[in-house]
């Protein structure tokens, strides 16, 4: 059951494959036979003037080769037939006169040996081995132009380069000449590749900075003195609560894993176990224990809890791209050159488009969502862009209903996030699909929406005569907690062979994207693959389902909103932070891609969502609710204008470095946010209807303190309150939205308020009213803010005053300083905000 | 479905001095070599270097009743026999050679007028 995941030997290429270009057919290629070299090497030129084999030669003055054992020869050293001599150089092909037989044979002395001119040989004919610096195409072949594409390309420079590295070091590949020192600056991303190689050579070391900076920092959370409050889940696992430290901020997620210690007393021996986070509520952890045996349930303090470092899913990222680089059956190819950018004429696949776009199961589809399920069908690589509150999630499911409707096999769904995945599954099913949500073994216990998809709660509880025995020995383990050796040998076969059915017969998995390398798909293919929140997914993390054998890919997004979040500052400079998704937008024409926009928003009253639309999409967000959908004039909240539930609130406050140091705070807006809370909850609004965003931690923290402390109503009132950051409010939505900016300083900028995708999130999350609280005369210097406070001034929503008496206010904005046009340009911002 | 037109671009040649510098020393190799195998190489007796029949009509006979292998993109391919010595033991193994490639368009040539003699 808790049997460590085997990470899949990565993708190498064979022995025999081109030491310069990566080509592997046996029939072209052919081993230097210098002893202390026996590399391999093509007969294609790439964009030199010889092929490479020949180049190798050359420069490193070897003179033969022996042919490739799968060659129509076999494996044979070139050599001439009469003396034996193995210069290639001199060889060359004589047919005899009558026959049509070759013989290899030195040009001198053999060839021009008078002794043969009585024999049947032609000695006119003498080929030369070697022609036009390249082997003779019959005996050595060229790679198809399709080959010679999907191979690593190589210049002149880098060829000349690795053959001085060899003669230091002859184990050397490609991959050295472009490693980076220790403390240099890892290379940037770019928007085109040259060949699945080069992405590899610029992602790889990117992915490495972020899985060494993701460990330094989880392995440092090392909790002493922990006490712990010991219980038991339905399972009869051993279920370990405890409360963090305080004054460290802890980074946990369900799945974690981590190590529990006590050193022992008098009467207690030393003891460890491992498990995994399976929940966390309110501040507490719950670690559920793998084994119980011997467990200290009588001791309650002194543990210490260690996190567990886990590489697999940088590990499968790394996979993932060199799958992408050396096995050719990883995509087909035109997915592999419209992903590297590459020019390549469009393809369309020839599909009967349906008669009925919305499936069985969901509400009728609008028509711009109608529109992107039609054209999305017909093209091997499409993108979505969803704008906040457009139904991203019921047309994704429309197109896997409709995917699926093509019999072409399973249809690989996945999303960077649980929740997505989550979310999009249960949609998924509700069109009648036969879906299975394939969860990471660490997050077996934690529990979801979607539990009963899982493929771990189909296995145990699916009732059909193969799972029968598998079920039995389950009950046993149960039991027993343990089982012999022999049995536990047999329950993990029965056991993967009954995931095995349940995945076979599924019509569409979903999962997250790193789960796409889990070993139970590895026998899997999938001929497409939908990607919901791509514009959250680093590149490298969204290879992973792409490389399971893709012909169409669908990637549903927004770049316009927050993409993924890379902790490592150096990665995330060098563009580990751009996803796949915004760089196939921001390509060039005609390489580029443009996404299909749904267009249609069914979440925000229209007046909260004119700014956002018009500044980020162009205007083309419809409203597809109208104001009485979102009125709330019933509730006796002071709106400065009744009919548009928004403002901006004039906060004369300090921001402040928060005890943390590394983070913001500003006690006015704290203060002023506790005032409206308690004003909304007054008028009858639930407080699971209410967020505050912040974008900042110490806000975050400061706040909840703030309200539980100060707060007018009940304590537990202000608890059930979400606080939380921009980030983590991606995706989803309430009913009341107060956005505390914090930042408030005559000179140091706004720092993470600068980002148009976050201002954009944040502007994005209410469905019915929205409070933004700022200090305008900070904010205003920057273009994107100036512009947002001139529209609520312009509404007469820019107001300051106690809550019972805003007043309009009469705030001068600043001139907005020059700002980074290239940001905006990414964003498609109108070229007014530019000017400015 | 899956073909799909792909504008050339790997063969596209470069031109750079480690390119020059390449083909010269190619040039030199080719010429030194040769040069010093004429000078420093006394002639080597001649071993057996008959053409053994035996082998080659053994595995020639049944593929002169089959068809001709069909043409490979309006490129026909000449069935030849290469004469190997493996482990001092004689083989003669099949290789197609393109028709238009030199070695096989001359033998043709030549062939065919044999053959015009004959008559
Ligand atoms: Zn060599
Ligand atoms: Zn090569
Ligand atoms: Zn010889």
């Amino acid at each position: 059951d808790d049997e460590e995941e085997r990470i899949l030997g990565p993708e190498e290429l064979p022995e025999h494959a081109c030491a310069y270009c990566g080509i592997h057919n046996p029939s072209c290629v052919v081993r230097c036979n210098f002893p202390s070299c026996k590399k391999w090497f093509c007969n294609s030129r790439g964009n030199t003037s010889g092929s490479h084999i020949v180049n190798h030669l050359v420069r490193a003055k070897h003179k033969e080769v022996c042919l490739h054992h799968d060659s129509p020869l076999g494996e044979t050293i070139l050599e001439c037939y009469n003396c034996t001599c193995r210069n290639v150089f001199v060889l060359g092909f004589i047919p005899a006169k009558t026959e049509s037989v070759v013989v290899l044979l030195c040009r001198d002395p053999c060839a021009n040996s008078s002794a043969l001119k009585d024999m049947n040989w032609d000695l006119t004919q003498w080929q030369p081995l070697i022609d036009d610096r390249s082997f003779l195409g019959w005996l050595v072949k060229v790679p198809s132009e399709q080959e010679q594409l999907r191979a690593r390309q190589i210049s002149a420079q880098q060829i000349n380069k690795l053959e001085e590295l060899w003669k230091s070091n002859p184990e050397a590949t490609l991959e050295d000449l472009n490693q980076p020192g220790a403390d240099d600056e890892p290379q940037p991303v770019m928007l085109r590749y040259e060949d699945a190689y080069s992405y590899q050579n610029i992602y790889g070391p990117l992915v490495n900075l972020e899985a060494e900076y993701d460990k330094k920092m989880k392995e440092s959370q090392t909790q002493e003195n922990v006490t712990i409050r010991w219980d038991q889940g339905l399972n009869k696992k051993r279920i370990a609560w405890f409360t963090p430290n305080s004054g460290q901020e802890l980074r946990l997620v369900p799945g974690d894993e981590l190590c529990l210690r006590h050193s022992g007393d008098a009467t207690h021996k030393t003891w460890e176990c491992v498990g995994h986070v399976i929940r966390i509520q309110n501040e507490e952890v719950a670690m559920e224990l793998r084994s119980n045996a011997n467990c200290p349930t009588d001791l309650i303090h002194g543990y210490s809890v260690d996190f567990v470092w886990k590489s697999t899913s940088f590990d499968r990222m790394q996979v993932a791209m060199r799958t992408f680089a050396m096995n050719d059956k990883a995509m087909t190819s035109y997915l592999y050159h419209k992903l590297l950018g590459h020019e390549i004429a469009d393809q369309v696949l020839k599909i009967k488009p349906p008669k009925k776009i919305s499936p069985p199961g969901l509400p009728d589809l609008n028509e711009s969502q109608k529109h992107s399920v039609k054209s999305v069908l017909q093209k091997p690589l499409s993108l979505i862009q969803g704008p906040p509150g457009t139904g991203k999630t019921v047309t994704s499911a429309a197109i896997v209903y409709h995917l699926v409707q093509q019999g072409q096999g399973q249809v690989l769904v996945c999303a960077p996030s649980n929740v997505a995945v989550d979310q999009l599954t249960e949609k998924i099913h509700q069109t009648g699909l036969k879906v299975v949500r394939l969860c990471a073994k660490s997050r077996e216990a934690v529990s979801s929406p979607v539990e009963f998809l899982t493929l771990h709660h189909q296995v145990r509880h699916l009732d059909t005569p193969k799972l029968a025995e598998l079920h039995k020995i389950q009950q046993l383990k149960d039991e027993q907690g343990e089982l012999s050796a022999k049995d536990e040998k047999r329950y993990r076969a029965l056991k993967r062979a009954g995931e095995y059915e349940i995945l076979k017969a599924a019509q569409v998995i979903c999962c997250t994207c790193v789960g796409g390398g889990d070993p139970r798909l590895s026998k899997f293919k999938f001929r497409q693959v939908l990607i919901d929140e791509a514009t959250q997914a680093t590149e490298p993390e969204c290879l992973i389902p792409v490389v399971l054998g893709a012909k169409q890919l669908i990637l549903v997004g927004d770049h316009c909103q927050l993409g993924p979040v890379i902790m490592c500052k150096k990665a995330a400079r060098a563009g580990l932070s751009q996803s796949l998704f915004e760089r196939l937008v921001m390509l060039e024409k005609p390489f580029s891609i443009k996404p299909i926009r749904l267009q249609v928003q069914y979440r925000m009253h229209p007046c909260l969502s004119e700014w956002p639309s018009n500044t980020f999409y162009e205007g083309t967000l419809q409203n597809g609710i109208a104001m009485a959908e979102r009125a709330t004039t019933n509730l006796k909240f002071p709106w400065p204008v009744v009919e548009k539930p928004m403002f901006f609130y004039n906060c004369v406050g300090y921001e402040e470095i928060s005890a943390s140091g590394t983070s913001y705070l500003n006690r006015a807006e704290a203060t002023m946010c506790e005032t409206i809370v308690t004003s909304f909850l007054k008028t009858g609004v639930n407080p699971n209807q209410i967020g505050v965003i912040t974008p900042y931690e110490g806000q975050r923290s400061y706040v909840i303190s703030w309200m539980r402390r100060n707060g007018s109503l009940r304590s537990e009132l202000y608890d059930d309150i979400e606080v939380a950051s921009v980030d983590s409010f991606q995706g989803r939505e309430k009913d009341f939205i107060i956005l505390s900016c914090v930042r408030s300083n005559e000179h140091q900028g706004i720092g993470f308020l600068n980002d148009p995708r976050r201002l954009n999130v944040a502007l994005t999350r209410a469905r019915y009213g929205l409070v933004v609280l700022g200090n305008p005369k900070v904010l205003s210097k920057q273009p994107l803010w100036n512009n947002l406070l001139c529209h609520f001034k312009a509404n007469c929503c820019l107001v300051e005053g106690p809550l019972n008496n805003l007043k309009q206010s009469m705030v001068q904005f600043q001139k907005p300083r020059k700002y980074f046009p290239e940001l905006y340009q990414r964003y498609n911002l109108p070229p007014s905000l530019l000017e400015q | 479905d899956d073909t799909v037109e792909i504008k050339p671009k790997a063969s596209e040649y470069m031109a750079c001095p480690e390119d020059d510098e390449f083909t010269k020393q190619y040039e030199q190799m080719l010429s030194e070599d040769r040069e010093q195998r004429k000078t420093d190489t006394a002639p080597r007796p001649l071993m057996n270097m008959s053409i053994p029949m035996n082998l080659i009509r053994q595995t020639k006979a049944p593929s002169s009743t089959s068809p001709p292998p069909p043409p490979q993109e309006g490129n026909e391919e000449v069935a030849f026999k290469v004469l190997l010595k493996a482990k001092g033991k004689q083989k003669a193994i099949d290789l197609p050679i393109p028709q238009d490639s030199k070695l096989a368009s001359q033998h043709l040539k030549i062939k065919s007028k044999q053959a015009q003699y004959q008559e």
